[in-house]
C-alpha cells in the first residue's frame, strides 16, 4: 500500500493538510465503515480537539474515526482476540501480589514496598515498549543478572495473572494490532516519535492501509529521535512530500521573579494583557514541568485573578470525600470503628457532614474519645448531648455494615454489595441552581469521585482470582483500599473559553498563539532521569545488543533534552519563559540553560487583582467596645447572679468577662491526652478535700485515690503512662495533706454556700453573688477563719495575696459576713502541697503563721471595687483593657480580643501622656 | 571578592596532596575557595562532575555554592548540563538520599521512599513513644508504678526522645548504649566502713580531746553501719544522713580526704546504680520498643527520617563492598565544608567514602572552624574535625588557614576578639579585617543594657525590645553604609535581630509591630501568630466547626466580618450559644433583631460559610482560604506576607490533610518554638529579618543586633541526659526526702554532667562567636538585667565593657584597644517614634483588572442529553451535566437480601433492561459474538425487527447504516450522537430508532412523543451528512412490536434547533430550571438531589 511522509517546519500547515484530505475522504463517503478512514494522535486530548476543529469546520462524521494510537491498536484487533486493557489499579496490585507471593531473596528487604511495585511496573512497561514478551526475556536469560532473572519471574507470574482475568497489556494489544488484517486510509499527526512496539503496528498499517504519516521539521535536527522517525518512515517505503509553509516566529520573552508565587503571578498578569490585546483564552496555554509545585499554585493564582483555565492533569482520588467517606467507613468497619477515625470518615459526607446536628455530634464524640465500637457510637447519637432522630438514622445506616465484617463472599458479591453500599450512602444534598461555574466543579467533582470509588471497586473484584472464590470482607476491603490509593478521578470541563494548562509533554502537540512556560529551572528543563534500579544501562545495553531494542536513561535524556526544543515551536506569537530564584522552600533555584540564552528578560512586578466585592468590607481594626442601651437590659438578665471567680475575670478585664462569662465563648472539646488540666487536679483536689474534712480520721490518700479514679472514669483520662505519672505526681501532693496547720475552733462548715448580694444599677434587689466556702471554722463571739484550699504551687498562692484582681478573700470575708453574721479574723488560702497557710489575719491560739495583717478597709474597698466594675459593665462597658500583661498570659480569649491592636493605639497616647508630663 | 584571591587562598584552592585541612575564619571567603578548587578540578585537572563530592551542611549552602558554580559556568552550556545532571553538589542528607535512591535495592529501602521532615518525625517519635510507654504500664503495671516512683522527672517521653536522637547521630545502638558499664564501677556499701576506718587510722597518734571524741563517734559510726548488714536504698541514704563529719574536729592535714569522703561520692553512685538498675533496664525496654514501633510505621508509610538517611547509607556501604568499591572509585575528590559540625554517625559515613585504597585516588579535602561549631545539639562534634587537622598536620606537615576577613569592620573584629579572649571553646585566632568601608565618627559596636528595677522579668524584656525598635528605627535612614564614595543609608533590609532561642523573639516583634518596622522572621510559626494568621485559623475552626465559639467570636469580631460586641450579644441572647444564635440567625434573620450594617455582614457572612463548608472537602484548601479572604472584603497581595505564608502553608502541607487535620498541623506548628525555617539569604524584601543565631550561621547582614543576652539554656541539669562518651544517664528520686528537688544522678548522669557543661560552656561562646561575626559594619549588643549582674552571654559583655548598674543619661563613647564602644545603660522607656508603618516589599504594586464576567459555556453534547435537558432542564443538570447517577434514596440495610446480593438497581429495575437494550443493538447492528453470548430476550427482541415490515424494508435497502455515529456543529454546540439505523429507499432517507423499554401498543404513541426532539437532531445530522433531510423517523417499540412515525417537518427541526440554543443559553446563564409536573415520581432525583417536592421532606 501507499505511504506517504509529509515533512515541514511547525506551523506549516501539515494537520490543515491532513483536516482537508480527510474530509474530502469523509465527504466522498469513503467513510461508511469508521474502520476505513483514521486519523491518529497521540493523546486523548488530542483527539478531542481534532474531533471538535473538524467539526467547526462544518464536516458531520462519525467521532471514532479520530483515535488515540492506544485506541487505534485496541480496535484494530479482530473481535475474537480483542482483550480489555488492565487497568493501572489492577495491574500494579497484580505486581504487588506477585513481588509478595513469590518471596524472591533479590528483593527479600523491598518486595512488601509499593516502591518495589512502582518500579517493576515501570520496568515492565519499557520491556513492552521495546515489544518484548517474558518468553522473549526467557530467552535471553543469559544476558541476565540475578536481579533481571527476579524481575523476569515476577513479570510472568503477573503476565499469567492477567491472562486468568481475560485482560491484556497495552503491549499485547499492541501485538495482536501489528500482526492484524487492517484496510482503508489512515493519517497519523502530530508524532514525535514510536516506541518499538508502537513502530511494530505503524509497520502493520503502512503495509495494509493507505497511510499519511506528518513529521514536524524544526530546529531538532541530526541525532535525535525524530531523525529516527524519519528514517523508519523511509525504512518503511514512504514517499517524502515537503511542505515549505512559513513557520512560527513567536517573540520569545523571559521572565525573572523572586518567588514561585510572583512568577504565577506574572503569569496572570500576562495572560489578563494578552487577553485584552484581542488573544482569546483557548488560545493561549501554560506548560508545567513540576506538576506538584505549579499545579496547586496556577490553580490558585488563576482563581484569584479570575482567569478561567482547564487543567489536564488528573488528581488523586484518596484526598477525595467519597474515598475519606465510603473507603474510611470500609476501614473502620475492619478496625472496629475507633471514634476519631470514624468521626474523621462520617464528616466527609456531603449531605450532612456540616450540618448544625453533626457539628453537635462531633464534639460529642471528641469529648467522648477515645473509644471504639458501632454500638457505642450509635449509644451516643442517643445521649442527650446530640440528638437527632434523623441523623441517627443516617449513622445506624454507615454502621449497619458491622454485620458483613465477619463474613466472606465471593468477590462479584462484595463488589455488588459496596456499589449498593455506596450508592446508598454517599449522597449529595438538594442541589440548587449553579451560582457560578465553580460551584458545577464542586458537585462534579463528587460524581467523579463516586466512579474513582466504583472502579476501584471493580479493581478489588478482578484482583482476585477465580480460585478466590470465597473472600473475607476485611481481605476485599483492603484490596478496595489499596485500589483507592492508586485510583485516580478528573472532573470532565467541556468549558470553551479556557487557558488550558497542561504538562511540558502534553504541550509538545498543541498549537497555541501564546505559550507560558513556567518553573524554568536546570533542574526540570531538561530533567534527569535516574536510572532502572533492576536494569542499570549496562545491562539494558546487553539486551539491546542481545536484540531486544530497549531504551536506556541516555535515550531518555536525548528525549529531554528534545522537550523544549520541540515546545518551543509550539506557540505562534509569544512564547514567555519563566523562573524564580528561590523555589517554594526558599532555596536558590538555577535557571535552566534554555532560560539563559533568551534575549528579552524582564522581571516579575508585584501586582495583585482588584477587588471583585461588592459590598464594603469590615475595613481595618474594628474595636468594639460598648453595649448600646437597647441591649443593656439583655446585658443585665445574663447576670443577676453572678459567680466570684467570674467577678475575678471582670476585675481583669471586662472583654474577658463578657467573652467568657456573657457569651460563654468556649472552644473545642479537649483532646484525651489534654483533659487532665490544672483546672480539672483542682476540682479533683477539692472534691477530695471535701470528703476528707468531713472525717478527718480517714486517710486523705485513699479519698484523693477514690477520686481521682472517680474523675478518671467521668472524664475518659486516656489509661496509659501518662495517667499514672500525673497519679502519682498529684499523690504526692496528697500525701502531704495533713493537719499539721491548726487553731483552736470550735466547729467548722464545709463547701458553705454564702451568696450575697451586690448594689447594681437596674437591679433594685442588688445582683446576687455566689460563691462556695471550702470551709469555715467558728471561734466564738462571732469570729471566724475563712480557709480555701490550693493545690496549685505556692509561688502562685503567694501571688493571690497582692493580686488586684483577686477577690475571694474580701469577698469571702464579706459574704460570711452578710450571710453568717461573722466576722472573718482572718481569711487564709492553704497551699496543700507544702502544707502552707497564706493569708490575712491573726488567729486567736494559731500561732505566727506568718499572715499578713488584715487590711483595714479590705471588705469594703473591694464591694466598691466590685460594685464600680459591675455598674461599668452593666452601663455596656465590656472593653478591651487588662489589668496586667500576666492576666493575659493564661486567657481563654487572648485570640479573640485583639488586645494586641488595642495595645498599638494606647502606646503613643501613653508617650504623649508622658511627654506632657 | 572576585577572583583576587590571598595566598592562604590559593595555597587551598591549588593543593594537591592526599588530604587537605583548611581551617577557615568567618567571612574568609571559604565559598568561594571551595568554587574556585571545583572549578580547577573540572577544567584544569579534568575532572568531571560525578567525580566531585561536595558535601556542605545546610540546603542553602548547598544551593549558594551550586549557584556560584553555575555562575562560573555561565558561558558553557554543556557544562550547566553536567553541573545539573552529574554533580555531587548537596548536603549530607541530599547525598545520602541520592546514594539510597539509587541503591534502593540493596539498600533495602522502599525505593519511592518519602523523607519524614523534622517536625512530622518529632511527632511520629512522641506517638511512638506514647505507645511503648503505654505499652509497658498496661503490661507492667505493678513495676511501672514503681518506675514513676523512683523518677525524679517521670514525665520520660520528651526526655527519650531526645536521648534516641542524640544516641543515633552517634552511630550507637540502644543495646550498644545499654551494655555501657558504670563509670564509677561497682562499690559495695560496706566498703564504707572499712574506707572510713582506713582515713582514721591514717590520724596521727596524738589528738586533740575533741578530735579523739570525732574519731570515736565515727568508730561507732562504722561499727553500727557494719553491724546493720545488708541494708536497702533508703536504709543507706539514712546511715548516710547520720554521717556528718565535722571538720573542725578532723586533724588539719586529714580534713581535705574526710571532706572528700563526707559526701559518700562514689559508694552513693554506686548505691543509685544498684537501686536504678532495674528501672534503666525498664527505660532501656522502654526505648527498644520504642524503636520498634518508629521503624515499623516509617516502613509502612516507606518514609525515612534524616537519621535513617545516613544510617542506611553507612549500611549500605559497609554492607556492601561492590557499591563501596563503586562510589569510592567514583569520587575522585571529597569536599566538606563545615567540618565542624559534623556527627559520629556522619564520620563513620565520611571515612567510608574515603577510600584507603591508593588505586581509587580518592583525596579529601576538609573545611571547618572550630570557633563556628555551634550545633553540639544537633550532636555535632567539633573534636572529630580537630582530630582531622592533627591527622594532616601529622602526615602532611601542613593546614591552610584563611585568617583574614573580608565581611566585617575592624573595630567589630576586634570587640569579638577581645569578649572571647580566652574563652572556653574558642581558639584565639587572629581576625584580619579586609573590607574597605568608609570612614565614620560613631563607633561601630554599641552595648544596650536595660534595666528594670523591680526586677520583673517580662517588664524588661518589653523594655530591650522596645529600645532595640527605637535603636532600628534612629539609624533607619541616617546610618551611612558601604565603601568610601558609594555610601548609602541603612534600610531596613539591612537590619539583622539575632536572638539565642526563639522564645526572645516574641517581645521584640510585637515591638516591631508597634514602631511599625517591617520584618520577616524565620521561625516558620511567626505569621501564623501575627493578627492575621489568627485571624484565618479562626476562620479555618469556623469552617471545621462552628460550635467553636471562641473561634467564632475571634472570626466575627475580626475585619473579615466586622461586627460589635453588641451584635455578639444579641445574637447569644436567644440561644444556647453564640453558635447557637449564629444557626438561628442563617434559618431566619429576622429572629435575631440586628441593626445594620451588622445585619448585612452577617448575612453574607452565614451565606458565605454555608458555601465555604460544603467546597470545603473538594476545593484545595488555599484557594478556598483566598476566596474567602477576598469573600469578606479583604485585599491582599504580594506584601500581605502573613497571608501569603498562610497560602503556601495551605498549598503546601495542607493540601494533602484533611480540615481537622490541618488544623491540628497549624497548632503543631504554632508549638513549635524552636523550628526555623532556612531564610533564604537574598531578597526578603525591605525588612527586618529576626532570627535565632543558629539561623544566622553562613549570613552576613550590615547591621547586626544581638539581642535578649541575658537568656540562655542549659541542658546538662535535665533529668535523663545522654553523651556518647558515658551514655544515658538518669536522675533518680530520692525515696527518704520527699519533695527534694535535686534528685540522686546514677554514675551515668554525674558523668555526663561534667562533659555536658563543658561542652555547653564551649558551644555558647562559640555562638556568640557567629553570632557577632555576622555583622559587616555596625554590631550592638542588647540585653536586659534585673538588680543583679546579668548571667549567659550578657555576663560576658558586661565583664568585658563593665557599663555597670546605673542608668546613664546619654550613651557614653568608651575607647578600647583601637576601637571604641557606645555604651547605654538605661532604665526608662524609649522615647516614641510615631512613624508609620514601613512598606514591607518596598516596591509599586500594580492592580490588574480581573476580566469580570467570563464564558464558561460548555460546548458538547450528546444528542440523549439534549432530550433529557428538553424533559427536564434541573434532570439535565444532574444527571448529564454532573454526571450525578445517584438515584432516588432509598433507606440502605446491610441485612436485606436485596441491597446485599440481587442485582436489582434503585429504581427498582432490572439491572438487565439496559444491558438487554445494548445487545439488542448489537445485534441489530450485526456485531458478531461468541455463540450464547447474547441472551434469548435479546435475540427474540431483535428477531421482532427483522420479521417486522419495517425490517423487511430495510432489508430490501440499498443504503442502510446502523450505529451511526456523528459529531455536528450546530450552531457553535458539538453535537455528538448515534442513529441506531437509517437507510435509503426510493431516493430517501429514513430514520429507525428501536426501543427496549415495557411500553404498550396504547402509550407507544405518547411515548413517541419524549423522544421527538432526539429523532429531530439525528435528522439534522443527517441532513448535514447527507445533503438531504430524511423524510421520516421511526420509532419501533419491540416489546409492543408498534411501529410510531415522528413527522420530520420544519417545525419539528426549528424546535430541535431552539432546543440547542436553550442548552447554550442555560449553561451560559446557569439557570436549569425545574420542571415540576407528573413525571416527576419517576424521575430518580425527584425529593433527594432536586428540590421538586422539597416540601413533602423531612430535610436534615
Ligand atoms: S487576653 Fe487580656 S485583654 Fe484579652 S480578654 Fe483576656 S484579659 Fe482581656
Amino acid at each position: 500500500m501507499a505511504m506517504r511522509l509529509i515533512r515541514g517546519a511547525p506551523g506549516c500547515g501539515k494537520t490543515a493538510l491532513v483536516f482537508r484530505e480527510f474530509s474530502e475522504a469523509v465527504q466522498a463517503g469513503e467513510g461508511a465503515d469508521r474502520k476505513l478512514l483514521r486519523i491518529v494522535v497521540p493523546t486523548a486530548t488530542l483527539v478531542r480537539h481534532y474531533q471538535h476543529e473538524l467539526a467547526r469546520s462544518g464536516l458531520v462524521f462519525d467521532p471514532g474515526m479520530v483515535v488515540s494510537l492506544s485506541r487505534f491498536a485496541h480496535e484494530c484487533a479482530p473481535p475474537e482476540r480483542a482483550l480489555p486493557l488492565v487497568s493501572p489499579g489492577l495491574f500494579r496490585a497484580l505486581v504487588r501480589a506477585s513481588l509478595q507471593r513469590l518471596v524472591l531473596p533479590e528483593f527479600a528487604d523491598v518486595a512488601n514496598t509499593g516502591g518495589m511495585a512502582d518500579v517493576v511496573v515501570e520496568t515492565i512497561s519499557i520491556f513492552e515498549n521495546a515489544g518484548c514478551t517474558p518468553d522473549q526475556l526467557q530467552a535471553r536469560s543469559r544476558h541476565l543478572s540475578a536481579r533481571g532473572k527476579a524481575f523476569h519471574r515476577i513479570w510472568k507470574d503477573v503476565d499469567d495473572a492477567l491472562a486468568a482475568r481475560g485482560f491484556a497489556t497495552r503491549g499485547r494489544i499492541f501485538r495482536i494490532a501489528a500482526a492484524a488484517a487492517l484496510s482503508g486510509r489512515v493519517w497519523i499527526d502530530g508524532f514525535l516519535n514510536f516506541s518499538a512496539v508502537e513502530r511494530g503496528l505503524v509497520k502493520n498499517v503502512a503495509s495494509t492501509c493507505d497511510l499519511t504519516m506528518t513529521l514536524s521539521d524544526g530546529p531538532m535536527t541530526s541525532g535525535t529521535a525524530k531523525f529516527d522517525l524519519r528514517r523508519f518512515a523511509m525504512e518503511l517505503g514512504t514517499s517524502d512530500q515537503l511542505l515549505t509553509g512559513s513557520p512560527r516566529h513567536p517573540q520569545v520573552i523571559a521572565v525573572r521573579a523572586a518567588t514561585p508565587e510572583r512568577e504565577a503571578d506574572d503569569i496572570a498578569r500576562r495572560i489578563l494583557a494578552l487577553h485584552g490585546q484581542g488573544i482569546g483564552f483557548p488560545e493561549i496555554a501554560v506548560a508545567l514541568r513540576d506538576v506538584d509545585a505549579w499545579l496547586p499554585l496556577l490553580r490558585s493564582v488563576f482563581d484569584r485573578f479570575g482567569i478561567p483555565a482547564r487543567y489536564y492533569f488528573t488528581a488523586s482520588a484518596r484526598r477525595h470525600p467519597v474515598a475519606a467517606f465510603l473507603g474510611g467507613l470500609l476501614e473502620c468497619a475492619c478496625g472496629g470503628w475507633d471514634f476519631a477515625q470514624t468521626l474523621a470518615a462520617l464528616r466527609a459526607n456531603p449531605q450532612w457532614g456540616h450540618s448544625a446536628d453533626f457539628d453537635r455530634f462531633d464534639y460529642a464524640v471528641r469529648e467522648t474519645m477515645p473509644a471504639r465500637g458501632a454500638e457505642e457510637l450509635l449509644r451516643l447519637c442517643e445521649s442527650e448531648r446530640c440528638k437527632s432522630i434523623w441523623l441517627r438514622e443516617k449513622i445506624a445506616e454507615c454502621l449497619s455494615i458491622e454485620k458483613w465484617r465477619h463474613e466472606s463472599a465471593p468477590p462479584a458479591v462484595w463488589h455488588r454489595r459496596l456499589t449498593r453500599f455506596a450508592e446508598h450512602l454517599y449522597r449529595l444534598r438538594t442541589l440548587p441552581e449553579p451560582a457560578d461555574y465553580s460551584a458545577i466543579e464542586t458537585a462534579r467533582s463528587h460524581a467523579a469521585g463516586l466512579r474513582a470509588f466504583s472502579s476501584a471497586l471493580e479493581v478489588a473484584a478482578f484482583f482476585f482470582s477465580a480460585d478466590d472464590s470465597s473472600v473475607s470482607f476485611e481481605r476485599f476491603c483492603a484490596a478496595v483500599s489499596s485500589a483507592l490509593d492508586d485510583a485516580v478521578m478528573q472532573i470532565p470541563d467541556d468549558r470553551r473559553d479556557v487557558v488550558h494548562v497542561l504538562s511540558a509533554f502534553e504541550a509538545r502537540q498543541w498549537e497555541v498563539r501564546a505559550l507560558f512556560i513556567c518553573g524554568m529551572t536546570a533542574r526540570d528543563y531538561p530533567r534527569f532521569r535516574a536510572p532502572n534500579l533492576l536494569f542499570p544501562d549496562a545491562d539494558l545495553e546487553r539486551l539491546r545488543n542481545a536484540g531486544i531494542p530497549l531504551l536506556t536513561a541516555a535515550d531518555a535524556d536525548r528525549d529531554e533534552e528534545l522537550l523544549f526544543d520541540v515546545l518551543k515551536t509550539r506557540a505562534s506569537e509569544t512564547l514567555v519563559l519563566s523562573v524564580s530564584a528561590r523555589d517554594s522552600g526558599g532555596r536558590t533555584a538555577l535557571p535552566s540553560a534554555h532560560f539563559a540564552n533568551t534575549a528579552i528578560v524582564e522581571s516579575a512586578p508585584q501586582c495583585r487583582p482588584a477587588a471583585t466585592h461588592l459590598f464594603q468590607p469590615a475595613g481595618e481594626v474594628h474595636i468594639p467596645s460598648r453595649i448600646g442601651v437597647a441591649s443593656l437590659a439583655a446585658l443585665a438578665v445574663r447576670h443577676e447572679r453572678v459567680s466570684i471567680t467570674a467577678l475575678e475575670d471582670l476585675a481583669r478585664c471586662h472583654f474577658r468577662f463578657f467573652a467568657g462569662r456573657t457569651l460563654k465563648l468556649t472552644g473545642p472539646p479537649d483532646r484525651p491526652a489534654d483533659r487532665l488540666q490544672a483546672r480539672v487536679r483542682g476540682s479533683i483536689f477539692h472534691k477530695a478535700m471535701e470528703e476528707w474534712l468531713l472525717d478527718r480520721a480517714r486517710d486523705f490518700v485513699e479519698i484523693f485515690e477514690a477520686t481521682f479514679d472517680r474523675f478518671c472514669h467521668q472524664f475518659n483520662f486516656p489509661r496509659g503512662y501518662s495517667l499514672e505519672v500525673e497519679r502519682i505526681l498529684c499523690r504526692r501532693i496528697a500525701r502531704q495533706v495533713n493537719e499539721s496547720v491548726r487553731w483552736p475552733a470550735i466547729s467548722s462548715e464545709l463547701e458553705t454556700d454564702c451568696s450575697f448580694t451586690l448594689a447594681a444599677s437596674g437591679f433594685p434587689a442588688g445582683v446576687t453573688v455566689t460563691c462556695r466556702v471550702d470551709r469555715i471554722d467558728h471561734l466564738g463571739d462571732g469570729n471566724c477563719v475563712i480557709v480555701d484550699y490550693k493545690s496549685g504551687k505556692v509561688e502562685n498562692v503567694d501571688k493571690l495575696l497582692t493580686s488586684q484582681t483577686s477577690l475571694q478573700g474580701p469577698l469571702y470575708a464579706l459574704a460570711v459576713r452578710e450571710r453568717k453574721q461573722l466576722n472573718a479574723v482572718a481569711m487564709l488560702f492553704l497551699a496543700i502541697r507544702e502544707d502552707k497557710p497564706i493569708g490575712w489575719g491573726t488567729i486567736p491560739g494559731g500561732g505566727d503563721m506568718g499572715l499578713l495583717p488584715m487590711p483595714l478597709d479590705w471588705i469594703d474597698s473591694a464591694r466598691i471595687r466590685t460594685e464600680t466594675r459591675l455598674a461599668e459593665l452593666f452601663a455596656g462597658d465590656v472593653h478591651v483593657e487588662p489589668t496586667g500583661p500576666e492576666d493575659c498570659k493564661w486567657c481563654d480569649f487572648k485570640n479573640c480580643c485583639r488586645v494586641e491592636q488595642q495595645e498599638a493605639e494606647l502606646i503613643p497616647l501613653k508617650t504623649e501622656v508622658a511627654g506632657g508630663n | 571578592m572576585g577572583t583576587d584571591f590571598t595566598s592562604e587562598q590559593l595555597s587551598a584552592i591549588e593543593y594537591r596532596k592526599l588530604d587537605a585541612c583548611v581551617v577557615a575564619g568567618p567571612g574568609s571567603g571559604k565559598t568561594t575557595v571551595l568554587v574556585e578548587r571545583y572549578c580547577q578540578l573540572i577544567e584544569r585537572h579534568k575532572f568531571e562532575p560525578r567525580e566531585i563530592l561536595a558535601i556542605t551542611f545546610t540546603e542553602k549552602a548547598a544551593a549558594n555554592m551550586k549557584a556560584k558554580l553555575a555562575a562560573q559556568f555561565r558561558h558553557s552550556p554543556e557544562r550547566l548540563r553536567e553541573l545539573e545532571s552529574q554533580s555531587w553538589v548537596s548536603t549530607i542528607h541530599g547525598f545520602c538520599m541520592k546514594l539510597l535512591r539509587e541503591n534502593a535495592i540493596a539498600a533495602g529501602v522502599d525505593p519511592r521512599f518519602e523523607i519524614l521532615g523534622q517536625r512530622e518525625s518529632d511527632k511520629l517519635q512522641w506517638e511512638c513513644l506514647h505507645v511503648a510507654l503505654d505499652e509497658m504500664t498496661e503490661r507492667r503495671r505493678e513495676a511501672t508504678l514503681e518506675l514513676i516512683e523512683a523518677l525524679q522527672s517521670p514525665a520520660l517521653a520528651g526526655e527519650l526522645k531526645d536521648v534516641y536522637d542524640a544516641l543515633r547521630s552517634a552511630g550507637r545502638s540502644i543495646a550498644e548504649v545499654r551494655a555501657i558499664r558504670s563509670p564509677s564501677g561497682d562499690w559495695p556499701l560496706i566498703e564504707i566502713a572499712t574506707e572510713l576506718r582506713g582515713l582514721i587510722r591514717e590520724w596521727p597518734l596524738k589528738l586533740s580531746d575533741v578530735q579523739r571524741d570525732e574519731r570515736s563517734r565515727l568508730l561507732d559510726w562504722c561499727r553500727d553501719f557494719e553491724a546493720a548488714g545488708e541494708m536497702d536504698f533508703g536504709a543507706f541514704l539514712r546511715w548516710k544522713g547520720s554521717l556528718k563529719v565535722n571538720l573542725r574536729r578532723v586533724p588539719t592535714d586529714y580534713r581535705p580526704a574526710m571532706d572528700e569522703f563526707r559526701e559518700l561520692r562514689q559508694a552513693t553512685l554506686a548505691a543509685v546504680d544498684r537501686h536504678a538498675a532495674p528501672f534503666r533496664a525498664m527505660i532501656f525496654d522502654v526505648l527498644e520498643r520504642f524503636e520498634e514501633e518508629y521503624l515499623q510505621r516509617k516502613a509502612t508509610s516507606a518514609k525515612v527520617d534524616f537519621n535513617d538517611l545516613e544510617r542506611l547509607a553507612i549500611a549500605l556501604l559497609r554492607d556492601h563492598a561492590e557499591v563501596r568499591t563503586r562510589v569510592q572509585k567514583q569520587f575522585r575528590q571529597i569536599m566538606l565544608d563545615e567540618f565542624q559540625d559534623i556527627n559520629g554517625q556522619q564520620a563513620e559515613l565520611i571515612s567510608l567514602l574515603r577510600s584507603t585504597l591508593p588505586e581509587t585516588g580518592n583525596t579529601f579535602f576538609g573545611v571547618g572552624d572550630r570557633n563556628q561549631s555551634i550545633y553540639g545539639f544537633r550532636h555535632a562534634r567539633p573534636e572529630i574535625f580537630l582530630e582531622y587537622r592533627d591527622e594532616v598536620l601529622a602526615r602532611e606537615g601542613q593546614s591552610v588557614a584563611l585568617r583574614h576577613n573580608f565581611r566585617s569592620r575592624e573595630a567589630i573584629l576586634r570587640s569579638v576578639r577581645e569578649l572571647l579572649a580566652n574563652a572556653e571553646g574558642i581558639e584565639d585566632r587572629e581576625l584580619v579585617a579586609k573590607p574597605n568601608f568608609a570612614g565614620k565618627d560613631e563607633p561601630s559596636v554599641e552595648i544596650l543594657k536595660t534595666l528594670d528595677p523591680a526586677n520583673d522579668r517580662d517588664a524588661a524584656c518589653d523594655r530591650e525590645a522596645a529600645w532595640i525598635a527605637h535603636r532600628v528605627r534612629t539609624l533607619h535612614g541616617v546610618l551611612q553604609l558601604g565603601p568610601p564614595g558609594e555610601t548609602r543609608a541603612a534600610e531596613f533590609r539591612d537590619f539583622a535581630v539575632l536572638c539565642r532561642g526563639g522564645d526572645s523573639m516574641l517581645p521584640i516583634l510585637a515591638a516591631f509591630g508597634r514602631a511599625g518596622i517591617p520584618y520577616v522572621c524565620g521561625r516558620r510559626q511567626s505569621f501564623l501568630i501575627s493578627r492575621e494568621g489568627v485571624d484565618i485559623t479562626a476562620l479555618l475552626h469556623v469552617i471545621a466547626n462552628p460550635r467553636n465559639s471562641i473561634a467564632l467570636g475571634t472570626l466575627l469580631r475580626s475585619p473579615l466580618v466586622g461586627v460589635s460586641d453588641e451584635t455578639l450579644l444579641r445574637l447569644r441572647a436567644p440561644a444556647h450559644s453564640l453558635t447557637g444564635g449564629l444557626n438561628m440567625f442563617a434559618a431566619d434573620p429576622a429572629s435575631v433583631p440586628l441593626d445594620e450594617p451588622d445585619a448585612s455582614r452577617l448575612r453574607r457572612f452565614v451565606h458565605d460559610l454555608e458555601r465555604w463548608r460544603q467546597d470545603q472537602p473538594i476545593v484545595p484548601p488555599d484557594v478556598l482560604l483566598s476566596r474567602a479572604i477576598a469573600d469578606c472584603g479583604i485585599e491582599w497581595g504580594p506584601a500581605s506576607l502573613s497571608i501569603e505564608s498562610f497560602l503556601q502553608l495551605a498549598r503546601t502541607t495542607g493540601a494533602t490533610m484533611t480540615l481537622p487535620e490541618f488544623l491540628d498541623e497549624l497548632e503543631s506548628l504554632a508549638d513549635a518554638a524552636g523550628t526555623e525555617a532556612d531564610l533564604a539569604d537574598e531578597d526578603q524584601g525591605n525588612c527586618v529579618q529576626v532570627m535565632t543565631a543558629h539561623a544566622a550561621k553562613g549570613l552576613e547582614f550590615p547591621v547586626t543586633i544581638i539581642a535578649a543576652m541575658d537568656k540562655g539554656s542549659r541542658r546538662e541539669s535535665r533529668p535523663v541526659t545522654y553523651t556518647a562518651e558515658h551514655g544515658l544517664g538518669v536522675k533518680w528520686r530520692n525515696p527518704v526526702e520527699y519533695g527534694g528537688k535535686d534528685g540522686l544522678k546514677d554514675s551515668w548522669a554525674e558523668a555526663n554532667k561534667a562533659v555536658l557543661r563543658a561542652r555547653e560552656t564551649e558551644e555558647e561562646n562559640r555562638l556568640l562567636y557567629v553570632a557577632m561575626t555576622r555583622a559587616e559594619e555596625h554590631l550592638i549588643l542588647s540585653y536586659s538585667c534585673g538588680k543583679s549582674r546579668p548571667s549567659n552571654w550578657a555576663g560576658q559583655v558586661d565583664r568585658c565593657f563593665d557599663p555597670g548598674l546605673a542608668p546613664l543619661p546619654e550613651p557614653i563613647r568608651e575607647e578600647r584597644g583601637g576601637y571604641a564602644v557606645s555604651i547605654r545603660v538605661t532604665d526608662a522607656d524609649p522615647p516614641f517614634l510615631s512613624q508609620a508603618q514601613g512598606d514591607a516589599a518596598g516596591e509599586e504594586m500594580e492592580t490588574i483588572a480581573t476580566p469580570g464576567a467570563v464564558d464558561n459555556t460548555e460546548t458538547a453534547v450528546t444528542v440523549t442529553s439534549l432530550a433529557v435537558f428538553a424533559a427536564c432542564p434541573r434532570k439535565y443538570y444532574i444527571q448529564r451535566s454532573l454526571g450525578w447517577n445517584g438515584g432516588r434514596f432509598r433507606r440502605f440495610n446491610a441485612d436485606d437480601p436485596d441491597d446485599a446480593d440481587n442485582g436489582e438497581d434503585a429504581d427498582g429495575q432490572d439491572l438487565s433492561a439496559s444491558a438487554i437494550g445494548t445487545e439488542v443493538h448489537a445485534i441489530l447492528a450485526g456485531l458478531t459474538s461468541a455463540p450464547g453470548e447474547y441472551s434469548d430476550e435479546a435475540r427474540g427482541l431483535a428477531d421482532v425487527f427483522l420479521k417486522s415490515d419495517l425490517g423487511q424494508r430495510v432489508a430490501s435497502s440499498p443504503r442502510v447504516a446502523r450505529e451511526w455515529a456523528f459529531i455536528a456543529d450546530m450552531d457553535g454546540t458539538m453535537v455528538r450522537g448515534t442513529v441506531d439505523l437509517w437507510f435509503e429507499e426510493d431516493g430517501e432517507f429514513h430514520v429507525v430508532d428501536y426501543k427496549t423499554d415495557a411500553v404498550s401498543a396504547a402509550s407507544a404513541a405518547a411515548r413517541a412523543e419524549e423522544y421527538r426532539p432526539q429523532l429531530a437532531l439525528y435528522a439534522l445530522a443527517l441532513e448535514r451528512a447527507l445533503g438531504q433531510r430524511p423524510v421520516a423517523a421511526r420509532l419501533h417499540f419491540l416489546r409492543a412490536d408498534t411501529v410510531v412515525q415522528v413527522a420530520l417537518d420544519d417545525q419539528t427541526l426549528n424546535q430541535a434547533r431552539s432546543l440547542i440554543a436553550g442548552l447554550r443559553l442555560a449553561r451560559q446563564q446557569l439557570r436549569f430550571d425545574l420542571r415540576e409536573g407528573g413525571h416527576c415520581p419517576a424521575c430518580p432525583f425527584y425529593r433527594s438531589i432536586c428540590p421538586a417536592g422539597l416540601a413533602n421532606r423531612a430535610t436534615p
